[in-house]
């Protein structure tokens, strides 16, 4: 089936087309969640956008994605965002798609992607362990080569999304070497293997969203691995630069702006010079943010590999959705401190979950003090 | 190769021999406050016309182009009146349509032999009338004009195209300096370069002195404040890269406990938080820039010069206040060059509206867009 060139129509039309389709197919009970969302919930969500052609915006035309262009995919999420529709589980579109795209074989693109986009596969991250957070190339997971499979043990923590997924992309050390970041191998895993064995995490916002992953003797084939064998490293590198990319998605900042602007607007703080010059403030950081994503979205599309810089774009838009979160919990005043779905004046919004899903993003996917450090090394050579 | 960046590539291999930090130094404080002959140069280059277009002896490129310049002599702290001139007086006079000095005037800017100010209350600090609106007299033959005009730079320029108040709106007049009546007070600025105030006591012009009136007049003054604004964006954005640079030097070099003082953590993050302000000062930059050069309504167009100027104004503030900062005791003299980009830093980010001034106008653009 040859699928249209939504990059062909104009912005205008686009956004009209998204907002139609979106707010026509997804269902009401899916908006404006304070959490992410489940994939038993979301399921047929995800296959109504699977059936159009529109749940990989980011992936090239040729592997079924639409191959949006950076202007028309920000369109995409802001109208998403604008309708209160929060991200499903996409990992295998954000971060599984783009990497075998880039670093997989044949087989492997054939053999998952088709599964990533029919919603049969569904991934989580197995990267951090309990003494390997920061310093990630410390991780003792191993996986042995045995005959023509790898058995892994060990664990993984902080996987978001384990409880729903189907399969986890991780990093495993397969040899000994001198060198830390060598001997490190990018595999892909079947979560229904014997012997893996998950234990949910509460977060902050009392949601089980994350897990420790236990493996047992796992067995997984060969060509599970992605990249060379004790060469994971570079495959791991290359996709943190889509993880930031993903990271730095202005719809997270979003989630806090909208109910912000809500707030604003029924309490009556449009009256206030002094509040709405922050609250501007905070508009126009977030505008910065979008062109920002826009350049490294066009870097990406235009078939250039990213660089360290991208790590400013992690930073800027964790950051600013935390100072979005903050106005936003200042904003509602007294009614900051109540916790829950509350009615403000009219307007229905969480005002701590935003502060507290912000907690994570600068945290996760490398903290930004080890951005920063990222950035200070090999981009201002420090 | 674009227009731009054949462009920065000669505006840098120009700076590199011709604009040492030194001369910058020794040029403040006194008139004309800059380099007559690197201003000759620079109109030879077709610099001074780049926004002029070629019927009038400019060579007629867009805000893209102007703000490569802008940009690299921002990174240089060239003293000369590039954003004021070439840019800001630059497109009040090409919006104008009188006949008898337009030409003239584009001309002589374009060709360096004329040093033009505008003398107008623009950008969003005008409301405050720190600019006291002048008036206009007309009589039979003449115009007189009456008040005065602050913050006019560069203030050492030859002649002056003024605003004033008359019963139908913005007038626009050729005011040469020496003019009878004519009286040009210095005020000097933070990097050493004039900033007049302009007296006219019955200062009278021949009627076609006259520049512009009407909807001509507040159009030209509205383009004039939108890509001066966007042209002082760009130097700020060149101040910035110029103190970065300078400062990341200093901390790769500077030995303390044994190592560079880049090697300390905490150092390196504030050095990334200058950077990432840089960084989002560029791209707000490149919206505001691809705006203007766009057909995009005035509105649309406002607010981003109001988003880009906000942050630019922030950004290098911060960055010039951080550079200092991590030079140590040596920022903190008058011999160390951080100190001249902190100053002309100042001097930018003063100059067409501070950022919550830009803030306001933003906001208030916002609600233009949603009424339509």
């Amino acid at each position: 089936m040859k699928l249209p060139d939504w990059n062909s129509v104009t912005d205008e039309e686009f956004r009209l087309e998204a907002r139609r389709f979106f707010d026509t197919h997804c269902p009401q009970q899916l908006r404006f969640l304070p959490r992410r969302m489940r994939w038993t919930e979301c399921r047929g969500w995800y296959l109504k956008l699977s059936e159009r052609g529109w749940i990989a915006p980011n992936w090239p035309n040729e592997f079924g994605g639409m191959g949006l262009s950076p202007a028309k995919q920000l369109i995409y999420f802001e109208e998403l965002e604008a309708l209160g529709i929060g991200r499903m589980p996409d990992h295998g579109i954000t971060q599984v798609g783009p990497t075998l795209i880039r670093f997989g074989t044949q087989q492997q693109r054939a053999r998952y992607l088709p599964q990533i986009l029919a919603g049969a596969h569904v991934w989580c991250q197995g990267y951090s362990e309990p003494n390997a957070g920061s310093d990630l190339a410390s991780l003792t997971t191993s996986a042995q080569p045995e005959g023509d499979e790898f058995v892994i043990n060990g664990s993984k923590i902080w996987t978001s999304m384990a409880l729903d997924a189907t399969h986890i992309y991780m990093l495993a050390r397969t040899r000994r070497a001198e060198k830390r970041q060598q001997g490190i191998s990018f595999l892909l895993v079947d979560m229904a293997s014997p012997g893996i064995q998950l234990r949910p995490i509460r977060n902050l916002n009392g949601h089980e969203e994350f897990c420790q992953v236990f493996f047992d003797g796992v067995r997984t084939p060969r060509d599970s691995l992605v990249g060379e064998l004790d060469e994971g490293w570079a495959v791991a590198k290359g996709l943190l630069g889509f993880e930031r990319l993903n990271i730095g998605n202005p719809r997270r900042a979003m989630q806090a702006l909208r109910p912000l602007l809500e707030v604003v607007h029924k309490r009556g703080l449009d009256q206030d010079l002094a509040f709405m010059d922050r609250l501007t403030q905070l508009q126009l950081d977030m505008d910065d943010l979008n062109a920002l994503y826009g350049k490294f979205t066009q870097q990406v599309k235009s078939g250039q590999p990213l660089g360290p810089d991208v790590s400013i774009l992690k930073i800027w838009s964790t950051e600013t959705f935390q100072r979005l979160a903050q106005l936003l919990l200042e904003a509602a005043g007294p009614y900051g401190a109540l916790a829950g779905n509350l009615d403000i004046d009219g307007a229905r919004v969480n005002v701590l979950a935003p502060f507290y899903n912000s907690r994570a993003g600068t945290i996760y996917g490398g903290s930004n003090e080890i951005q920063r450090n990222i950035l200070a090394r090999d981009v201002l050579r420090l | 190769m674009s227009s731009e960046s054949q462009l920065r590539d000669s505006v840098t291999a120009y700076a590199k021999d011709a604009i040492p930090i030194a001369s910058v130094r020794k040029a403040g404080g006194s008139l004309p406050g800059f380099d007559t002959g690197r201003w000759t140069a620079m109109a030879d280059f077709g610099w001074a016309g780049v926004v002029v277009a070629e019927e009038f002896g400019g060579v007629g490129l867009g805000m893209a182009e102007a703000c490569a310049i802008a940009e690299e002599l921002g990174r240089t702290l060239s003293p000369e009146p590039f954003c004021a001139t070439a840019v800001l007086a630059a497109t009040a006079l090409s919006h104008a349509d009188g006949p008898r000095w337009k030409a003239r005037l584009l001309r002589e800017l374009a060709g360096g032999k004329s040093v033009i100010a505008l003398a107008a209350a623009i950008g969003p600090s005008a409301r405050r009338a720190d600019g006291c609106p002048l008036t206009v007299r007309t009589t039979n033959t003449v115009q007189r004009l009456d008040g005065r005009a602050r913050f006019v730079v560069p203030g050492g320029a030859d002649g002056f195209v003024v605003e004033a108040r008359a019963l139908e709106g913005p007038e626009l007049y050729w005011v040469p300096a020496g003019s009878a009546g004519l009286e040009v007070e210095q005020a000097w600025q933070a990097d050493g370069t004039p900033s007049a105030t302009i007296h006219l006591n019955g200062v009278e012009v021949p009627m076609d002195n006259r520049l512009a009136a009407g909807d001509v007049a507040q159009l030209a003054l509205q383009r004039a404040a939108d890509a001066g604004t966007i042209a002082a964006c760009a130097a700020l954005l060149g101040t910035m890269r110029g103190t970065l640079q300078l400062t990341l030097e200093y901390m790769r070099t500077r030995m303390q406990f044994g190592r560079p003082i880049g090697g300390f953590q905490a150092l390196q993050h504030r050095a990334v938080d200058m950077y990432i302000q840089q960084e989002l000062a560029a791209c707000a930059l490149a919206d505001a820039v691809s705006a203007a050069d766009s057909a995009a309504p005035a509105h649309v167009q406002g607010k981003a010069i109001s988003r880009a100027k906000a942050r630019c104004n922030d950004a290098a503030m911060l960055i010039a206040r951080e550079g200092v900062q991590l030079h140590g005791a040596i920022g903190f003299t008058e011999d160390s060059d951080v100190g001249l980009y902190l100053k002309r830093t100042i001097v930018l980010s003063q100059w067409l509206g501070g950022s919550a001034e830009h803030r306001l106008r933003y906001r208030e653009l916002s609600t233009v867009g949603e009424n339509c």
